[in-house]
């Protein structure tokens, strides 16, 4: 396994910077009920995917990433087949639509769709075994929302409304201006940026490797700004 | 463990970019079996040596059998999964290194304008191969200008 998954911070508060992005998650993770869609954006490699698989987890606990890879196909009206990989877990699933091409309308609308119809097993519980405070709605991760095309986006705020007591989106891209307003405004957008000298964090942790991955980061900062 | 100075380097070298740092932090550790020297050089991706090198050649000489090998070393890149626009954009930048000051407006102008077409068309090897012999164009007339 690589370094940059073995050492993955899972746990919000793992994470060492953007401090005021880690309270805010936190504070949305402990009241699942008032949730908006989320709306992650920034440059590759500033810590997006670790921010939400960290959220995912104080969501839905360790269920959520108990992960299988799944291949699915979609038929499209006009009888065409699309495949496509999605990664998920009882409580979420993950799929990258731009790899649909033109079809990925219908790709996103049947994802959502079929998400939104059988509720999470966790709400569906008697309330007694329910965790208190436990997200009662799934999640649907949509990454690289930046390839979606027009139609996607335009059909995307419509799902996005009508299914939202069952379903909440995180839409993830890296250019935020390559996604239309009406589907930003719906979202809480949440700007994660490359790490900066000042929101320097070092946690040390006993395992033998993991001291040295974390020393790169202060290093990091300080000659990002050079 | 790690010394500061391959920190700084492993820094410098990844952009701001902590899955890069560490990926290169890794490659680091494996070449040279779990001791980590100071002096030990960061390794850059494959890809952005192969981008080097066809930037060098292309500033070297300016002729279609030139063009016929970027070509093929541009498809070399797609294979392997290198989107267009960050070939398009590396390739602008290594571009930069060994440029004249008054050529260098031209041909990030000339960048942008191709990676624009990459992101409206289809096909991308057209447009990228367009902005290598669009480059060669105006680099050769450059010289040529400078010789005359």
């Amino acid at each position: 396994m690589l370094w940059v998954d073995k050492y993955r911070p899972v746990k919000l508060d793992d994470l060492s910077y953007h401090d005021t992005i880690s309270q805010r998650l936190s504070s949305l993770a402990s009241n699942p009920e008032s949730m908006p869609h989320l709306f992650f954006y920034g440059p590759a490699g500033a810590g997006k995917k670790t921010r939400i698989t960290a959220l995912l987890g104080s969501l839905y606990g360790p269920g959520a990433s108990r992960l299988k890879l799944d291949k699915r196909t979609f038929t499209t009206p006009t009888k065409r087949t699309v495949e496509l990989n999605m990664i998920t877990s009882n409580y979420h699933i993950e799929i990258s639509p731009g790899d649909a091409g033109l079809n990925d309308r219908f790709v996103i609308q049947d994802v959502i769709k079929e998400m939104a119809s059988n509720k999470n097993v966790g709400a569906s519980a008697t309330s007694s075994e329910r965790k208190s405070g436990a997200a009662t709605f799934k999640t649907v991760v949509l990454v690289e929302v930046d390839r979606l095309s027009r139609q996607a986006q335009a059909a995307l705020r419509r799902t996005m409304e009508k299914y939202a007591s069952t379903c909440r989106l995180i839409l993830v891209c890296n250019n935020q201006s390559k996604v239309i307003e009406p589907v930003r405004s719906r979202c809480l957008g949440i700007r994660v940026g490359a790490p900066t000298e000042d929101e320097v964090r070092v946690k040390a942790d006993c395992r033998t490797q993991l001291d040295t991955v974390l020393q790169i980061l202060p290093l990091l900062h300080r000659y990002a700004k050079s | 463990m790690l010394p500061d100075e391959l920190a700084i380097n492993i820094a410098r070298e990844s952009s701001r970019n902590v899955r890069r740092a560490i990926l290169m932090l890794e490659a680091c550790y494996v070449q040279k079996r779990g001791a980590l020297t100071k002096d030990q050089p960061v390794q850059k991706t494959d890809w952005e040596l192969y981008i080097n090198q066809l930037a060098v050649e292309i500033t070297r000489e300016q002729t279609p059998q030139r063009l016929m090998a970027a070509r093929e070393k541009l498809y070399e890149l797609l294979v392997n999964c290198i989107p267009a626009n960050v070939i398009i954009k590396t390739l602008a930048k290594e571009l930069m290194k060994n440029l004249d000051d008054s050529l260098k407006r031209e041909v990030i102008e000339w960048a942008a304008f191709y990676e624009h077409r990459i992101s409206l068309g289809s096909k991308e090897i057209f447009h990228l191969e367009a902005f290598v012999a669009k480059f060669m164009a105006v680099y050769k007339k450059y010289l040529n200008d400078l010789f005359a």
